[in-house]
């Protein structure tokens, strides 16, 4: 006789630690360009890409946040209460996270919006990853606009008009070099990716080959289960979007306001990208 | 010219007249910039037809135009193309290509089609 | 022996999918007559050679399930194009992308093939220096329709007794110029570098029409408790905000080809470039009224225009004929070359006539002819129409008789 138990699944919660610095550099552009540029990075050497912070449901993060600058930053996590806090010049600052549902967070400096966060310190936390786990950080930059603030000056946001467009920090080929947001599997596979809006204009983002399914939004709760070709993405709005390739090949991915395809005014070096699937 | 200056094509009426043209090369040591005339156009109004000069493609065939500049050296042309819709018949279409620089020099292009 | 061969030709030939053969021919000197009169260079897909390409593009139509040949031939020379199938998730080699797949050089042919997939409102347009072929005009919808070919969105979806499509873009009429449509292309390249110059629209389009060319058609001409199917389509480089009267009791049904698991009850409808919504609308009540569509920049929200959509929902009983017109037929119906459009005209008057597509793309407008009385007979040239249906209105500024007809 057999007899067959049923199994309870327990999930061990656990804790994750990260130190991660704001940093202060020069972000190279698509097309060579220099312009002024702030991120959350895991060293004290600045780079443009933003940490992504990945946890399972319950896990706790406990984030340290050193100012690395020599002005004062704020630290928040969007969609949360009580994480707000401001960290000084060289000072270090702690920070306890956890979610109880498969989501995505942006962690950014909440000073002088949108200010600075627009100069680039605005990054991902993804609850509920797994292996096929992809990481899409989209911004926007005027670069005048970049020294501008950058200097302490003053702009309007209002005349605001963007001349690059990346994603993780980089544009169109330099994206399919970052193994965190191109994104190549099977077919079959359950591939997840998780993207936001850390810059000032809105996109529109658009999979050829492929519908995607919405698992989580931060701004359309009742968009959750939508089957889509193309999102539209908010200023500090986040999705954690399913793809389950159906056919192999190469597709493109990109911004639908095709302006945001060009980078220093020249097409096609935007928010333009490719997956593969074999 | 290169070649005839008037082209004879016959075709079947389930086929596709898809490209025919009467080229010209610029055997000066100046760019021309020809500008071209439609003298006459017969083809019957069931087929579906158009034409191209050096560097632009009409729709239709238009009143008048003008070439891309032909650079020393370079073959430039004027270019039909008919498909008969299923319908017999003929047509023919007359162009004057004409340099501004010096009118005398015009010449006529002829496109005859007949479709059986 | 013969019989049975009969028989087993039938099962064969029944159990086949259909094919749906699509024709269409790029070009770059187009012209379309914008909203002040002027005439506008163009890119665009036309269905022949003798007529400009429209804005946009021809419909694409099937059913689910049927395959699909496009044969797309390249008449427009120093231009390269693509047909990119937007939405409909075909593979690699037939997706229009010219570094993954192949691009279309002048007197060229490029064939795509799919099968329909699911039933939906889907795009395609060119992927060659996409940035300004597609706003110079290379774009137009694609419907597949479900297996059965019905008035239904999608197989055992909701039935619908009108249909009416919103394909909402924009121009910059800068970007039509010769300097910036004659851009250089390099033939050894994977892909064009293309400066692409400051975006700065100066009409916002609904299929094709701006301004006064909306106003003078009205879009949806409906009867109350009938249900009524929009399609939304943005192909433009700015966000809109669709906002229906809240008469018309509006319901977000689907998006992208596929039905949201939960309908949105909703009359503001958000449609991001590249998107689709398809949504319903019914009201047990007379309407006349509009639909009013935002543009609105991306890079800052800052609204940029609005335009709008007539609506007139009548009481059946109530859809009064013209008082002045009688016996109005058309033929022949379905029709090829052209349609004779007769009718009996009691007291002279003065009359509008126009056509359009099922698409709501305004094919023909004729103003203010006068009719005497007597027996009338209007000649509508049909020959260069694309294939489908098409509804012909008369209106004498009060009261609208329409009817439609199918060209083959």
């Amino acid at each position: 006789m057999v007899c067959v138990l049923g199994i309870q699944t327990i999930f061990f919660a656990n804790s994750i630690t990260k130190t991660i610095y704001i940093n202060a550099g020069q972000s190279t552009c698509v097309d060579g360009k220099q312009m002024a540029y702030k991120a959350f990075n895991p060293t004290a050497v600045f780079e443009e890409r933003n940490v992504q912070v990945s946890m399972e449901v319950t896990d706790t993060l406990l984030l340290q946040v050193i100012n690395n600058d020599s002005v004062e930053h704020g630290f928040d996590v969007k969609w949360t209460v009580g994480l707000r806090d401001t960290v000084q010049a060289g000072d270090t600052l702690n920070v306890v996270f956890s979610s109880t549902d498969l989501g995505i967070f942006i962690y950014y400096d909440h000073l002088s919006y949108p200010n600075n966060a627009y100069m680039g310190l605005a990054g991902i936390i993804a609850v509920g990853t797994n292996s096929n786990t992809y990481f899409w950080n989209i911004k926007d930059h005027e670069l005048a606009w970049n020294d501008s603030i950058g200097a302490g000056g003053v702009v309007d946001w209002l005349n605001y008009y963007p001349d690059y467009f990346t994603i993780n920090g980089l544009s169109n080929p330099n994206i399919n070099s970052d193994t965190t947001a191109r994104v190549e599997g099977f077919v079959g596979d359950t591939i997840l990716i998780y993207m936001a809006n850390t810059g000032q204009a809105e996109h529109s983002i658009h999979f050829h080959g492929y519908h995607c399914e919405i698992l989580s939004s931060s701004m359309n709760a009742g968009h959750v289960g939508r089957i889509k070709d193309t999102f539209p993405i908010k200023r500090m709005e986040g999705y954690v979007l399913q793809l389950v390739p159906h056919q192999i090949g190469e597709y493109p991915v990109h911004d639908h306001n095709l302006l945001s395809i060009t980078g220093g005014g020249l097409y096609p070096f935007g928010m333009f990208l490719t997956i593969l699937i074999q | 010219m290169i070649g005839e200056s008037v082209k004879t094509v016959v075709l079947d009426k389930k086929s596709k007249l898809e490209l025919v043209e009467i080229k010209f090369l610029n055997t000066t040591s100046e760019n021309l910039e020809l500008k071209w005339t439609r003298l006459e156009n017969t083809f019957p109004k069931e087929w579906d037809y158009s034409m191209c000069a050096f560097g632009r493609c009409q729709v239709g065939i238009p009143k008048g135009g003008a070439l891309r500049p032909v650079y020393p050296g370079k073959t430039g042309f004027l270019a039909i193309h008919v498909l008969p819709m299923g319908s017999k018949g003929a047509g023919t279409v007359r162009f004057k290509l004409i340099d501004p620089a010096d009118e005398r020099s015009a010449q006529i292009l002829e496109f005859r089609v007949r479709v059986e | 022996m013969r019989g049975l061969i009969a028989i087993l030709f039938f099962v064969v030939f029944v159990g086949a999918e259909a094919q749906t053969n699509v024709f269409l021919i790029g070009r770059t000197l187009g012209e379309k007559i914008i909203a002040n009169g002027d005439t506008l260079r163009v890119y665009g897909f036309a269905p022949n050679l003798s007529t400009h390409p429209p804005i946009p593009a021809p419909l694409i139509e099937a059913n689910q399930g049927d395959s699909v040949h496009i044969d797309f031939w390249n008449v427009s020379q120093l231009h390269h194009h693509t047909i990119h199938l937007h939405g409909l998730d075909v593979d690699q080699a037939n997706d229009g992308v010219p570094m993954l797949s192949f691009d279309v050089d002048h007197m060229e042919h490029g064939w795509y093939h799919f099968k329909a997939p699911h039933a939906g409102t889907y795009l395609y347009h060119c992927h060659v220096g996409s940035t300004l072929h597609l706003q110079a005009g290379m774009y137009g919808p694609v419907i597949i329709r479900p297996s059965d070919g019905s008035n239904t969105t999608w197989d055992g979806g909701y039935a619908f007794d009108t249909e009416t499509m919103l394909f909402m873009s924009e121009f910059d009429t800068f970007w039509h110029t010769d300097s910036i449509l004659d851009h250089e292309h390099d033939n050894s390249a994977v892909h064009d570098s293309l400066p692409v110059p400051k975006y700065n629209p100066d009409y916002f389009l609904i299929n094709g029409l701006s301004d006064h060319q909306l106003e003078d058609t009205i879009e949806l001409n409906s009867k109350t408790d009938y249900v009524n199917y929009f399609r939304l389509v943005n192909i433009g480089y700015c966000s809109n905000k669709v906002v229906f009267p809240a008469s018309l009791n509006a319901q977000v049904i689907d998006s992208d080809g596929r039905p949201l698991p939960v309908v949105d009850l909703t009359d503001t409808v958000e449609v991001y470039p590249g998107e689709r919504y398809g949504v319903l609308v019914e009201s047990s009540v007379p309407v006349l009224d509009s639909i009013e569509v935002h543009y609105f920049g991306m890079m800052t929200g800052a609204a940029e225009n609005v335009q709008y959509v007539k609506v007139d929902i009548r009481v059946p009983d109530q859809v009064v004929e013209l008082p002045n017109i009688s016996g109005l037929t058309l033929a022949p119906n379905p029709t090829d070359l052209e349609l004779k459009v007769a009718f009996d005209v009691q007291n002279e008057v003065e009359l509008a006539i126009r056509v359009v597509g099922v698409d709501g793309r305004l094919v023909l407008s004729e103003y203010s002819r006068t009719f005497p009385s007597g027996h009338q007979m209007v000649i509508i040239d049909t020959s260069l129409l694309p294939g489908g249906q098409y509804v012909i209105s008369f209106t004498d500024g009060n009261t609208v008789t329409s009817k439609s007809f199918i060209k083959r």
